[in-house]
């Protein structure tokens, strides 16, 4: 198959594209996705191709315009709806989780809310501290919600098509630090499986789990250690809730160690959920203390040097990985 | 020959047979008991007038396993007070003969 | 837990290779079982255990060398208790010294280091029956990972205490290594021989005590009772001299125990009695409770025991926890026989021979059956006043066959 290059923004735009022209209930709306193309320029040319009506553009109410997203959901649209960074959602958070992710609860399963919210999460672009945290884990936490994280330009691609199947509220993580990142993508890359996490790489001496921001970094580091002999098996976790135990349980007990990657925070991130499965029910199956390479607990820096230090890097990651086979 | 004189032969040649196919198996059920105690042995070579315990070696806890073996292989009853008499080869195979009345 | 460890059969014995298991995990052990065959210089032992459990791990490869008190399985016990059961067993309460020994060894044995290990390792060792706490591991912290017991398992780990493996070809050839195995070579029986006398010698002061006892009463009564048995029933002297040993021991104690830094008087009287090997070398099996014991069971444990300690073929139970040892020549050989005690008991018993003798008695003189007894005493345990009431007491239960044998 012909594998066209593009980047994660293109990637993105094309699955959008490809789900208004697929299906006139879906439309988009968010603070500057219309007329300004988007705060990362991912809508760009919606609005020409698209008209007022599917591409919205909407205060700056995070409270006010999720709600309004909920509301179209309830009334049989498919709202997608763009919080421009995950910064800004916890204005919307009572919209999220009070309303959203709970309505099904409430209603006693008669209103589902098909409700797709797109956010720009984590570092990448010198935003500093209040517009480049990872808090995936935080909606990670939340019963009601399906948390995916797009960590790659097929996903970028095809994700939200996917999300947009579901009656139920979707989150979607998009990475500002890859919008410029090429690679190649299939031109027909549609729909992908988001209940299951992604082997991303096959590996037998070590389990990588990671998501979002880390897969590529933690392939890269797979690389470098593959060359030096070690062939670490890439686990990207895609769906963050709720989690695919399975995945990550079988290539445990193939590999027998394991490493979680993440831009998050530490404490109480995805790894300790993640770490918590594995000892459930792996147990067993451990050769090694199981290891975790987080984001650093402090807000995100401004300066680049510093803002690339708060969070994995792939040397990082291999001399981690080297400590645990015991090089 | 006459007829009673070919049968006193004959019974005379079986009876001598028999008497030294016993005496063979006395001897073999000896030096087999005798074989059983000290393997290392060979007791086919032992004198007729030698001490049997002393030339092979054999304690007392041996010596009474050798007797209750004689015993048991022959189906006889060896009494304590009769040991005395099993002494050599020679006063062994007397003694046992007169046990099986061969 | 119940802690089964390599058991020492004798002062001599250093270590022993685990030639089979009897049993596997899950298995339920009762009180003499047989666990396992172990191969030491005295021949194949069959190994048994003392106590009752459910065995839940193996951890010796078969094939292995170990040192006596390596730990070699572990045993869930059927109640869930962890009480030590030696201690309530056999020791009375008039024993305190000895009460007190046997309650401080629980906690002794709950020092022991705690193995890191991480659990894939452990899971593996355990499903392959490897003794991890002797791997040094080389995972984190020190930490035994599978590698290590993978490595173990192929024979290639540096064992931070000795574990010695079986070369591949004799682990092949299992079935004709275990026939081999029982009958240990003589040098085996003579090198650990040479290890407990040269012990013996180099560390325990020796006093040597000689008494000349007149058996008429004791021949008699034994010549009386075999009259009336067919021979398989008929008593030897040795019987009835051990018999009187037991007796005697009863009355004086003192020689019946062993040296820790201090005479332990046992309870239990356990004689060793001296089995000589036809190609040289001793075995010495225990008669466990000897005072307990008529002069009919005696007699049938020497038939029983005899040939099989020639054969290399007794257990572990029967070869060890001897308090005395007992060496009889029997008739015909040499007129005394002075021991080397066996330790860490602390004395030997020797029976000579018993040969006719003209003895004064009464003012007459009379020719009389007489046996030479010695006593070989540890000096540091006893004096000679304690032997010689040994010896005393010897003589006169031996002049009183009748009661001997009435028990």
């Amino acid at each position: 198959m012909k594998m066209e290059k593009m980047t994660y923004r293109e990637a993105l735009k094309q699955g959008i594209r490809e789900a208004l022209l697929n299906d006139e209930r879906v439309f988009l709306m968010g603070e500057d996705v219309g007329h300004y193309g988007g705060a990362f320029a991912v809508s760009k040319g919606l609005l020409q191709e698209f008209g007022a009506d599917r591409i919205m553009d909407v205060p700056l109410s995070e409270s006010g315009f999720v709600g309004a997203g909920v509301g179209a959901a309830l009334a049989g649209m498919k709202p997608i709806v763009e919080v421009m960074t995950v910064n800004f959602s916890l204005l919307a958070m009572d919209q999220i989780i009070n309303n959203a992710a709970t309505l099904l609860h409430m209603s006693g399963g008669q209103l589902n809310v098909p409700l797709v919210i797109r956010m720009g999460c984590g570092i990448g672009r010198q935003l500093a501290a209040q517009h480049s945290h990872s808090w995936e884990p935080y909606f990670a936490s939340v019963p009601g919600l399906i948390v995916l994280s797009v960590g790659t330009h097929e996903d970028a691609r095809g994700m939200l098509l996917s999300a947009l199947k579901s009656p139920d509220p979707v989150i979607l993580f998009e990475y500002t630090f890859m919008l410029n990142m090429d690679k190649e993508v299939a031109p027909d890359a549609g729909a992908v499986d988001i209940t299951k996490a992604k082997v991303r790489r096959d590996g037998k001496d070590i389990t990588l789990i990671t998501y979002g921001n880390g897969v590529y970094k933690s392939l890269e580091a797979a690389e470098e250690l593959s060359s030096q002999g070690i062939e670490v098996e890439v686990i990207d976790l895609r769906v963050l809730r709720p989690l695919d135990e399975e995945t990550l349980l079988a290539s445990v007990a193939k590999t027998h160690r394991a490493l979680v990657v993440e831009d998050a925070w530490r404490s109480g991130g995805m790894a300790a959920e993640v770490f918590s499965r594995i000892i459930e029910k792996g147990f067993f199956e451990l050769d090694a203390p199981l290891q975790r390479l987080c984001g650093q607990e402090v807000p995100i820096p401004y300066p680049r040097h510093l803002e690339e230090a708060s969070v994995p890097q792939p040397q990082d990651i291999v001399d981690t990985i080297r400590k645990m086979i015991g090089l | 020959m006459d007829l009673p004189a070919l049968c006193m032969s004959v019974i005379s040649d079986h009876l001598k047979a028999n008497y030294k196919h016993m005496e063979e198996k006395i001897k073999a059920v000896v030096y087999d008991s005798l074989k059983q105690i000290a393997p290392e042995t060979a007791p086919e070579q032992l004198g007729l007038d030698e001490n049997i315990r002393e030339a092979l070696n054999i304690d007392s806890f041996d010596a009474l396993q050798f007797i209750v073996a004689l015993s048991e292989k022959l189906n006889i009853e060896i009494p304590e007070k009769d040991y005395g008499q099993t002494a050599t080869m020679r006063n062994l195979m007397a003694y046992l003969k007169k046990k099986k009345q061969v | 837990m119940i802690e089964f460890k390599m058991p020492s059969l004798g002062a001599d014995m250093e270590d022993g290779t685990l030639v089979e298991w009897r049993k596997k995990p899950g298995d339920l052990i009762n009180r003499g079982d047989i666990i396992a065959d172990v191969d030491t210089q005295k021949g194949l032992i069959e190994i048994e255990v003392f106590e009752e459990g459910i065995i839940e791990r193996l951890l010796l490869e078969e094939g292995v060398k170990v040192p006596v008190g390596t730990l070699m399985a572990v045993l869930r016990p059927l109640d869930g208790e962890t009480e030590d059961k030696d201690t309530s067993s056999v020791i009375s309460p008039e024993e305190p010294e000895i009460r007190e020994e046997a309650a401080v060894k629980p906690s002794i044995e709950k020092e022991e280091r705690r193995v890191k290990i991480t659990p894939l390792a452990k899971r593996i060792a355990q499903e392959n029956k490897v003794d991890f706490s002797v791997i040094e591991g080389t995972g984190p912290e020190g930490a035994i990972v599978k590698k290590d017991i993978e490595k173990t398992m192929a024979g290639s780990a540096v064992p931070s205490k000795e574990v010695v493996r079986p070369d591949e070809q004799a682990k092949a050839a299992s079935p004709t290594i275990k026939k081999e195995l029982r009958t240990p070579s003589t040098k085996a029986i003579r090198t650990a021989v040479a290890a407990a006398m040269s012990k013996s010698n180099r560390e325990i002061p020796h006093y040597f005590l000689e008494k000349k006892i007149n058996m008429s009463n004791a021949m008699s009564w034994l010549k009386e009772i075999n009259s009336h048995r067919p021979v398989q029933k008929r008593l030897l002297a040795a019987a009835l001299l051990i018999k009187s040993v037991a007796a005697s021991l009863d009355e004086v104690p003192d020689l019946n125990g062993v040296w820790e830094d201090e005479l332990v008087i046992k309870n239990e009287i356990n004689i060793g009695f001296v089995v000589s090997l036809r190609a040289g070398g001793i075995v010495v099996p225990s008669l466990k409770n000897a005072d307990l014991k008529s002069v009919d069971e005696i007699m049938e444990w020497l038939n029983d025991v005899i040939p099989r300690a020639r054969s290399f073929n007794l257990r572990s139970s029967e070869l060890s926890d001897s308090t005395v040892t007992i060496s009889s020549l029997g008739e015909g050989g040499a007129d005394k026989v002075f021991g080397i005690i066996y330790p860490p008991q602390v004395a030997i018993i020797g029976f000579g021979n018993i040969i006719e003798e003209p003895v004064a008695q009464d003012g007459m003189i009379g020719i009389h059956p007489m046996l030479f007894v010695t006593l070989s005493g540890d000096h540091r345990a006893t004096d000679g006043m304690i032997g010689s009431r040994f010896l005393t007491a010897l003589n006169k239960h031996l002049q009183t066959p009748e009661k001997l044998g009435r028990v």
